[in-house]
C-alpha cells in the first residue's frame, strides 16, 4: 500500500488541485485490492498436478457413497429405503413421513429422498467427469497413476448410472462438466445408458490394475469392475457374457468365499470385492447404527415377516445374520449383518458393495438361463451349503430360476436394493408385491424424477408415469 | 386547531405581537403606577441567568424563554446565554423550533443551564447522520430516516433491529423467531436481488462497516433458523443514540458498490455537556410465546385416528398405531406447546453510566448486564454484558477535534440443541406419554415413542465478544477546509458448541457416549478501515457550497475452524474436545477481503431554498475476477424548499414548511461472499482411507460482475400550522439490474446453483407516507401522533429467455419475486371426500409444474406503523402499533397436510368430510394408508390453501412511565417504567406467528418489563 499522507504545502494550491492528487494517489494503489488466495480452497488445475491431492477428490466421492449417496447405510440409502419399499422391513417408527411413503408405496413427484437419491448421484458425477477432465489435461502426473485414476473415475460414473437408471428409468447421461449444456440435458433410453456404462467399464476394466496394492478392497480395481460387468450383463439377459465376467472372478481374482457367515462381513473378509473404507478410526458401518436395536417394539425398523417366514428351517444364515429381540411375548428381528453399531478402538466393519457370493449366483443365473442347470445348481449349492442348507436337485429350469431368486433374496437381503432390482429385472415385481402391499402400483418400479429437476429444466419431462 | 403557543411561532411572529402589544402594556404599567405601589411585590424577583445548548452542547441561540402563566418572556442570545427577572416559586418555560419543550422550576435558584432535547415532530434543526456528512433535517435531499434514542429504550429487546420494526416507512423487519439470537430479515425498500441472501443493508455502526453476516457454523446451530446466530444482537440497543436509514440514491450513492440495499447508520451514545450525571436503569420482567395453536383433545385426537383407519379400511388397528391400539393411556392429555415452549422467560436488564463534560471534552461510560431466560423446558439462558466508552474532544482554538468510542459486548447464549422441538410440540398425539419415568429418567415407553425432551439432551452454547472502537480526527486547516480521519477496528469472536450425547438415542438401540459427538467452531473476524476526508465549505454569495471528498481503504479477514469431536469414553466429557476418540475438522476457513473506494459530494445551497446536492464513488473491491473489480456509482439530488418563498409565505400563511426533493442515482451490490470468481476445491466433510475429500465447490464462471441499482425518487414534505401537523410523501422506483444471482440449477449439473451476473431487472416501486400530529401541546399535557405507511410493489420486469430458464418455474414477468406458483384447490369432493386441485392443462392428472399454476404473491401489500406519545404531567405513554397486509404459508406448508396420520392438528380440522354428500372444508381423514387421499394431502400443502392470510395489528410496543423526581429539581431523577412488547395481536393467520410466518419456530414473546431509571 502507498503513503495516503498528504504534504502540507500544496493545500496553499487549489483546492480542486488537491482533489485531483487523491485521485492521483488512489489510482496507483489499485493494486490494493488484490488478495491472496484462499487457504481452503485450491484453484481447479492445481488438483490435478499432484496424486495426492487427486487421492483426495477420491476420497471425497468414496467418502459420499459411503455418508450421504445411495450406498450409505442411512435412512437415504437403498439398503434402507428400498428394504422398506419392497417386501424385507417393516416400519415401526411413526415420526418417519418421508420414510412411510416409502413403506406405503405412496410417493408423490415432490419426495424429498428420490431428490437426495438423484442430487447425490450427479454431484458425483460431476466429481468424476471433473476428475477425467482435470486427470486427461494433467501433464505431471506418471502413467500408472493416470491410468488407475481414469479407471476409477470411469467405474464410479458407471456404478453411479447403473443404479440410477435402475431407479429411475430412462436418465440423462452425462459425461462432461459444462453446466450450461448439462443443465439443458434430456434423458436417455435405459438402453443408451446401458451401453455408455457398459463401454465405461470395459474402459475402466483396461485402466484398473488387478491387485490392490495397498487400499485393501477400499478402491475399486480390476475385478470390481468385472464385477459390475457382469452385474449389468446379467441385468441385461446377455448371460453369455455375465457368465464369462463372474467365472473369470471366481476363478482367477483372489476371492475365496468365507465358510464362516460370521465373517463375510467383517472388514477383514476374504471374500469382499470393494468395500467402503470408514472415516474416522474407529468408526464402523452406519447400517450396524440403523438397523440394530436391543430392545421391542422397534424404535425405527425390523425385518418383515414375510422376509423371516422365507427363511428355511436350518438356514444358518438366519442365526448368523438376523438378530432377535423379544419382549416375552412378542420378537422382532433385525438386520444383522453387520454387528456393531458404534465405533470400536479399530475399525471392523465396512459397508461391502460387491462380494463373492454374489458372482457365484450371477454364474448359477447365468447358466441356469442357458439351460445348463446343472453347472447352474453347483454354484447355486455352493452358496447353500455355506448356509447349512440341504443342495437342491432339479431337471426343471423355471424352479431353478426360482430358487436362485429366493437365494439371492436370503443372500443378500437388506443390502444395496438387491431385492428391488431383481424382482423388477425378472418381472416378478408386480406379482409379489401387489398382494402384500395394498398401495403397489405396476407404476411403482420406478421412482418419479425429482419435481426440482422438471421445474428447472423442461428437457426431462415426461415425469415417469405414475407420478 | 388548538391555540399556537408563542413558542412554536416565529420569531418575527412574536415582535409583530410585541409591537401591536406594546402600548398597552405601557399604559398598564403606567396605570398601575397609580395605585399601591406594584414593586413592593416585585421586590422578591431576582435576575436568573443562564445558557442553553442544544443536545450536542453547543450553545443555542433563539429559544423561547417564558415566565409559566405570564407574559414575561425573553429570547436567548447568540451564545445561547440569557437572563430573566422571576420568583423564586415562577417556573420557566423553554422553547424552540425542533425542540421539545421544557418546564423548569425556579426554585429559588440564580443559575439555570439548560440543554435543550431534539423533538421527532418538529422538523427545525434536527441534524441527520448520512454517513459522511450530517445534513439538517429540513435541508437535506435525500430520504433518510432517524430512530431515536427515545424510541428504542422504550422496548425491552436485544436486537436494535427490532427497534425500527414498525416505525419507518420504507423499511420492513420481521423477527425470524422468538429464540434469542435469532436475527431479523430486513428489506429497505423491497427485494431488488433475485439472491433471497443477497438484500441485506449495509450496517454502519459510528462509521465503520459492520459485517451482519454470521460467524457461525449451520450445522452446531440448527436451532435458530436461518444462517445462524446474529452479529447484531451484539449491539446493545441501549447503547445507541439513533438510528438513521439511508434510502434513496441521494443517501445511498455515496456508499457506492454497497448501498443498493440501503444502509443502517447506527450511532452510540456519547456524553454530554453539563454535569456530570449518573443514570441507572434497572427492569426486570418476563415473557412467554405470544401466541400457541388450538390443537385437537384427546377425545377429538383419538376421534380423528379412528376415523381415519376406518376411511382406510384398515381394521384391526394395525401394531405400530400406540396411541389408538391400546398401547398407550387414551385418557391422557398433556398440552405438549405448554410443555415443551410454555414455560416464562424472564428478563433482567441493568444499565449504568456516568456522562458530562466541560465545553471542550465531553465524555461517557456505560454498562450494562442482559440477561434472558427461554420458554424451553431446562435451564437456558441470553446472558450479555456491554460496556461502552466515548470520548470527545474539541481544541481551545476549534481546529482539533477528537472523538474516540469504545463499544464491548460479551455475549453467552444457551439453548437446546434441537431444532425440531417446537414442531414436535404441535405434532405430538396428546396422550403421548409421560415424559419422565419414575426414576426421573426419560421415558422411552417401550421404544413406542420418541421421548420429545431427548432433544433437550443436546445443547447449543454460543460465546461472543465484539469489540468495535473508532477513532475520527478533525483538524481545521483553513476556516473553510477541513481534513478529518476515521479510522475503525472492529474484532468479533464467536464460540460454539453443540453436543449430540447418545442420550438422544433411544435406549433400544443401545448405543453409548461412543456415539456421542460434539461440534466445536470457533471464528472470529477483524476488520479495519481508514477514511481520510476533506471537507470544505465556502459561502459564494448567496450561496453556501460544501464539498466533500474522501479516500477509503478497508480490509476484512474472516477465519473459522469447525470441528466435529466424535466417540467419548463418558457423556461427562462431551464438552472437551481433548476426551474425544477422533476430531475430524468441518470446516477450517480463511477468507479476506479488500475495499477500496474514493468518493465526493458537493453541495450547493442558495438562500436556503434551492438544494443540490450531487455525490459519487468509485469503488473496488476483492470480492470480483481482476478484470471486473472497479465501478463507478453516483446521484444527484434537489430539494426545493417552497415554505421559504415569499408567494407561498404571503397567501398560503399556514403552510410553516414545505420542500419538494427529487433524487437518481446508482448505487451497487456486491454481497456475494469471497473468491466467487475462482473455480474451486475445498476440503469437504467427508473422509476416505486417512485423507479429507476434495471436493468441487464452485463451477467456473469468466464473467462476473457488480449488480447495479438505480434508484429515483420524488417525496413532497408539508407542514402545516408551525409544523404540528407535518405530511411527508415519498415515491421511490427501483430498478436493479446485471443480477448477481445463484442460479439454480438442475442438478444434473452437479450443483445447485451457480453464480453469474443475469440481465434481469427487477422493479421496485413505492409510496411511503409519514404524518407527524402534534394533537394537543399544553403544558402539563402533550399528546402527538406518528402515522408510517408504505405501499411496495415489487416486480420483475425483464428477463431474458425466462421461458428456458432455471427459473421458469419460480418467476414470472411482471410478477414479484417472491411468488410462489401452487396447485390451485377446488375444494373437498362432495363424493369422494378428497380435495380436488384445477386441472390447469386438462390432461386429467394433477402433477407439476404444469399444474402448479395458481400464482401467490409473499410479499405486503402494505404495512406500516401508528404510535402515540402521550404526556400528562409526570406519567407519559408511548403506544406502537404495527400492521402488515400479506400473505403467508400456513401452518398447513410447515407441517403437511396428512390428517388422520399419527400427528395432532389444529382443532379446524373436526370440520372434515364424513359421508357421500358432505360440504366440508378438510378432506376425510386417512392414516396415509389412502394412497389417494394422501397423496391429495401433499398436493394440498403444496395448494393456495397453504397459503392464506398473513396480515396482523399487532401492539408492538407499551411503555408508560411515571416521573416520581427530576434531576434539575429534586438532585435526584426517579423515573419509574412499565414496557410491554407484542402485547397484543389482531390476525386471521392459520400457525403460530404470521411474523415469522413459520410453524416450526418459537414465535415471537411476549414481553412486560418494569423499571426504574434513577439519575443523580
Amino acid at each position: 500500500m502507498k503513503s495516503i499522507y498528504l504534504p502540507m504545502k500544496p493545500f496553499r494550491k487549489s483546492v480542486l488541485g488537491k482533489l485531483l492528487l487523491m485521485a492521483l494517489v488512489f489510482t496507483s494503489c489499485e493494486d490494493y485490492v488484490d488478495v491472496d488466495p484462499p487457504t481452503n480452497q485450491l484453484t481447479g488445475a492445481v488438483v490435478f498436478e499432484d496424486a495426492a491431492t487427486v487421492d483426495a477428490a477420491f476420497a471425497h466421492i468414496y467418502g459420499q457413497l459411503r455418508e450421504s449417496a445411495f450406498t450409505t447405510g442411512l435412512s437415504n440409502g437403498l439398503s434402507y429405503l428400498m428394504g422398506h419399499y419392497t417386501d424385507e422391513l417393516t416400519l415401526y417408527s411413526a415420526n418417519l413421513p418421508d420414510v412411510q411413503n416409502y413403506a406405503n408405496n405412496t410417493l408423490i413427484a415432490s419426495d424429498s429422498k428420490a431428490k437426495i437419491l438423484w442430487d447425490t448421484s450427479y454431484n458425483l458425477i460431476y466429481a468424476s467427469n471433473s476428475i477425467l477432465e482435470g486427470v486427461q489435461n494433467s501433464t505431471t502426473l506418471s502413467q500408472e497413476d493416470r491410468d488407475r485414476f481414469l479407471g476409477e473415475a470411469y467405474f464410479v460414473r458407471a456404478f453411479i448410472y447403473f443404479h440410477l437408471t435402475n431407479l429411475f428409468g430412462p436418465i440423462p447421461f452425462i459425461d462432461s462438466t459444462d453446466y450450461r449444456t448439462n443443465s439443458e440435458v434430456s434423458r436417455n433410453s435405459t438402453e443408451e445408458v446401458y451401453q455408455k456404462l457398459i463401454a465405461d467399464l470395459l474402459t475402466a476394466k483396461s485402466l484398473l490394475p488387478d491387485t490392490d496394492g495397498s487400499f485393501a478392497n477400499l478402491r475399486p480395481n480390476y475385478w470390481v469392475a468385472s464385477a459390475l460387468l457382469a452385474r449389468a450383463y446379467l441385468y441385461n439377459g446377455d448371460w453369455q457374457s455375465a457368465l464369462s465376467e463372474a467365472t473369470d472372478i471366481i476363478s482367477n481374482g483372489s476371492y475365496t468365499l468365507n465358510t464362516d457367515l460370521a465373517q463375510v462381513f467383517k472388514k477383514s473378509s476374504t471374500e469382499t470385492l470393494w468395500q467402503l473404507g470408514e472415516g474416522m478410526t474407529g468408526t464402523n458401518t452406519l447400517e450396524g447404527f440403523t438397523f440394530i436395536f436391543l430392545s421391542g417394539p422397534p424404535p425405527n425398523s425390523a425385518i418383515s415377516n414375510h422376509l423371516i417366514n422365507d427363511f428355511e428351517a436350518g438356514d444358518s444364515r438366519f442365526t448368523s445374520w438376523v438378530g432377535l429381540v423379544s419382549d416375552g411375548t412378542e420378537t422382532w428381528y433385525y438386520p444383522y449383518k453387520y454387528k456393531l453399531n458404534s465405533p470400536t478402538g479399530s475399525t471392523e466393519e465396512c459397508s461391502i458393495l460387491f462380494r463373492l457370493a454374489e458372482l457365484y449366483l450371477i454364474v448359477a443365473e447365468a447358466q441356469a438361463q442357458m439351460g445348463n442347470l446343472t453347472e447352474a445348481l453347483d454354484y447355486l449349492n455352493g452358496i447353500r451349503e455355506r448356509a447349512t442348507l440341504a443342495p437342491i436337485a432339479s431337471a426343471d429350469q423355471s424352479e431353478v430360476l426360482d430358487a436362485i431368486l429366493r437365494e439371492r433374496r436370503l443372500e443378500f437381503f437388506t443390502e444395496q436394493g438387491h431385492r428391488f432390482f431383481d424382482l423388477k429385472r425378472t418381472g416378478n415385481i408386480d406379482d409379489i408385491l401387489s398382494p402384500i402391499k395394498p398401495n403397489w402400483e405396476p407404476t411403482d418400479g420406478l421412482l418419479p424424477i425429482p419435481e426440482s429437476e422438471l421445474i428447472l429444466n423442461p428437457n426431462l419431462l415426461p415425469q415417469n408415469e405414475g407420478y | 386547531m388548538k391555540k399556537i403557543p408563542i413558542s412554536t411561532g416565529k420569531g418575527r411572529f412574536s415582535a409583530i405581537l410585541c409591537l401591536i402589544f406594546f402600548p398597552f402594556l405601557t399604559a398598564t404599567i403606567t396605570a398601575s403606577t397609580l395605585g399601591p405601589n406594584p414593586f413592593t411585590i416585585q421586590k422578591q424577583q431576582t435576575l436568573i441567568r443562564g445558557t442553553v445548548t442544544d443536545p450536542f452542547g453547543q450553545p443555542l441561540a433563539g429559544v423561547n424563554i417564558l415566565v409559566q402563566s405570564t407574559t414575561r418572556g425573553t429570547i436567548s442570545d447568540f451564545d445561547g446565554s440569557y437572563s430573566i427577572d422571576t420568583r423564586p416559586t415562577d417556573t420557566l418555560v423553554f422553547s424552540a423550533l425542533g425542540y421539545t419543550t421544557q418546564t423548569v422550576p425556579v426554585n429559588g435558584r440564580i443559575e439555570i443551564n439548560i440543554q435543550m432535547e431534539e423533538d421527532v415532530t418538529q422538523l427545525g434543526e434536527v441534524v441527520l447522520n448520512a454517513g459522511y456528512y450530517s445534513v439538517k433535517e429540513r435541508e437535506r435531499t435525500g430520504n433518510i430516516s432517524k430512530v431515536k434514542q427515545s424510541e428504542i429504550e422504550q422496548q425491552p429487546i436485544s436486537n436494535p433491529l427490532a427497534a425500527i420494526q414498525g416505525r419507518v416507512a420504507g423499511v420492513e423487519i420481521t423477527q425470524t423467531s422468538g429464540i434469542s439470537g435469532a436475527g431479523f430479515n430486513i428489506r429497505i425498500r423491497g427485494q431488488n436481488s433475485i439472491r433471497s441472501g443477497g438484500n441485506q443493508p449495509l450496517y454502519v455502526i459510528n462509521g465503520v462497516p459492520y459485517s451482519s453476516s454470521s460467524l457461525g457454523e449451520e450445522q452446531a446451530s440448527i436451532i435458530i433458523p436461518g444462517t445462524g446466530i446474529s452479529p447484531l444482537n451484539n449491539i446493545n440497543p441501549t447503547d445507541i443514540e439513533s438510528i438513521e436509514i439511508l434510502k434513496d440514491a441521494d443517501a445511498t450513492a455515496i456508499y457506492g458498490s454497497r448501498g443498493a440495499n440501503g444502509v443502517v447508520l447506527i450511532t452510540t451514545k456519547k456524553g454530554k455537556y453539563g454535569d456530570t450525571k449518573v443514570q441507572f436503569d434497572i427492569s426486570s420482567g418476563m415473557g412467554t410465546v405470544s401466541n400457541t395453536l388450538d390443537l385437537l383433545s384427546t377425545p377429538e385426537y383419538l376421534t380423528m385416528r379412528k376415523e381415519a383407519f376406518a376411511n382406510d379400511g384398515v381394521d384391526p388397528i394395525p401394531f405400530y398405531a400406540y396411541d389408538v391400539n391400546g398401547t398407550w393411556d387414551e385418557n391422557r392429555e398433556t398440552d405438549w406447546q405448554k410443555v415443551l415452549f410454555g414455560k416464562t422467560a424472564y428478563l433482567t436488564n441493568i444499565q449504568g453510566s456516568i456522562s458530562g463534560g466541560s465545553d471542550r471534552t465531553r465524555f461517557l461510560v456505560s454498562g450494562n448486564y442482559h440477561k434472558q431466560t427461554s420458554v424451553f423446558p431446562g435451564d437456558y439462558s441470553n446472558d450479555k454484558i456491554s460496556a461502552l466508552a466515548s470520548l470527545n474532544h474539541t481544541s481551545k482554538n476549534d481546529r482539533l477535534s477528537l472523538q474516540l468510542s469504545t463499544n464491548y459486548t460479551n455475549n453467552r447464549n444457551n439453548l437446546p440443541g434441537d431444532a425440531a422441538l417446537v414442531y414436535v410440540a404441535l405434532a405430538l398425539p396428546p396422550n403421548a406419554p409421560e415424559l419422565y419415568n419414575e426414576d426421573g429418567s426419560l421415558n422411552w415407553e417401550n421404544s413406542t415413542w420418541t421421548n420429545p425432551l431427548s432433544g433437550l439432551e443436546t445443547k447449543y452454547g454460543a460465546k461472543s465478544t465484539i469489540l468495535l472502537t473508532n477513532a475520527s480526527v478533525g483538524y481545521r486547516i483553513l476556516d473553510e477546509l477541513k481534513l478529518t480521519t476515521n479510522l475503525g477496528y472492529t474484532e468479533d469472536h464467536l464460540r460454539e458448541i453443540n453436543t449430540v450425547p447418545s442420550t438422544i438415542y433411544d435406549p433400544a438401540y443401545g448405543l453409548g457416549a461412543e456415539s456421542s459427538y460434539a461440534i466445536h467452531n470457533v471464528a472470529q473476524r477483524t476488520s479495519w478501515i481508514v477514511e481520510p476526508q476533506l471537507h470544505w465549505s465556502h459561502v459564494l454569495k448567496n450561496t453556501e457550497i460544501g464539498i466533500l471528498m474522501g479516500l477509503t481503504f478497508q480490509e476484512q479477514k474472516n477465519n473459522r475452524l469447525s470441528q466435529l469431536a466424535f466417540g467419548f469414553t463418558n457423556n461427562n466429557f462431551i464438552e472437551n474436545i481433548s476426551a474425544a476418540s477422533n476430531l475430524f475438522p468441518l470446516a477450517d476457513i480463511e477468507e479476506q477481503y479488500r475495499y477500496q473506494a474514493v468518493f465526493g459530494r458537493i453541495n450547493l445551497n442558495h438562500r436556503g431554498k434551492y438544494i443540490l446536492n450531487f455525490t459519487g464513488r468509485r469503488d473496488g473491491s476483492s470480492r470480483f475476477g481482476p478484470n471486473k473489480r472497479f465501478s463507478n456509482f453516483g446521484a444527484i439530488g434537489a430539494a426545493w424548499i417552497f415554505s421559504q418563498e415569499r408567494f407561498i409565505q404571503n397567501n398560503i400563511p399556514f403552510v410553516s414548511f414545505g420542500k419538494l426533493r427529487a433524487s437518481y442515482g446508482t448505487s451497487g451490490n456486491d454481497q456475494i461472499g469471497d473468491y466467487q470468481y475462482l473455480d474451486t476445491y475445498s476440503f469437504g466433510s467427508a473422509q476416505y482411507q486417512n485423507t479429507i475429500g476434495l471436493l468441487p465447490t464452485r463451477l467456473f464462471n469468466p464473467d462476473f460482475s457488480w449488480e447495479s441499482n438505480r434508484k429515483l425518487e420524488f417525496s413532497l414534505d408539508l407542514g402545516l400550522f408551525g409544523d404540528r401537523f407535518f405530511l411527508s410523501g415519498s415515491y421511490y422506483r427501483n430498478r436493479s439490474s446485471n443480477q448477481l444471482v445463484g442460479i439454480p440449477l438442475p442438478a444434473t449439473t452437479g450443483f445447485s446453483s451457480i453464480n453469474a451476473n443475469l440481465n434481469a431487472t427487477v422493479e421496485n416501486i413505492g409510496w411511503e407516507f409519514l404524518i407527524n400530529i402534534v394533537n394537543i401541546k399544553k403544558d402539563h399535557f402533550e399528546w402527538s401522533t406518528s402515522i408510517n405507511l408504505t405501499i411496495p410493489k415489487n416486480r420483475l420486469i425483464t428477463f431474458p429467455e425466462l421461458e428456458g430458464s432455471t427459473y421458469a418455474n419460480q418467476l414470472v414477468i411482471g410478477e414479484p419475486l417472491n411468488i410462489r406458483k401452487v396447485y390451485r384447490l377446488s375444494g373437498v369432493n362432495p363424493e369422494t371426500g378428497i380435495y380436488e386441485f384445477e386441472d390447469f392443462n386438462g390432461d386429467g392428472i394433477i402433477s407439476a409444474p404444469e399444474d402448479k399454476q395458481a400464482i401467490k404473491d409473499l410479499n405486503p401489500e402494505y404495512y406500516g406503523g401508528i404510535s402515540n406519545s402521550i404526556t400528562y404531567g409526570k406519567f407519559r405513554m408511548d403506544v406502537l402499533f404495527q400492521f402488515t397486509k400479506q400473505l403467508g404459508l400456513n401452518y398447513w406448508s410447515t407441517s403437511g397436510a396428512l390428517v388422520g396420520a399419527m400427528t395432532n392438528q389444529p382443532r379446524e380440522v373436526m370440520d372434515r368430510w364424513q359421508n357421500a354428500g358432505d360440504q366440508a372444508p378438510i378432506q376425510r381423514f386417512t392414516t396415509g394408508l389412502d394412497p389417494e387421499a394422501s397423496q391429495a394431502s401433499q398436493f394440498y400443502a403444496e395448494s393456495d390453501a397453504a397459503i392464506t392470510d398473513a396480515s396482523y395489528l399487532r401492539l408492538k410496543t407499551l411503555s408508560l412511565s411515571y416521573q416520581l423526581s427530576k434531576k434539575e429539581n429534586d438532585r435526584l431523577g426517579c423515573e419509574l417504567f412499565l414496557r410491554g412488547q407484542n402485547l397484543w395481536t389482531l390476525t386471521n393467520y392459520i400457525g403460530l406467528d404470521p411474523e415469522t410466518r413459520y410453524s416450526a419456530t418459537v414465535p415471537p414473546l411476549r414481553l412486560i418489563t418494569l423499571g426504574t431509571r434513577l439519575t443523580f
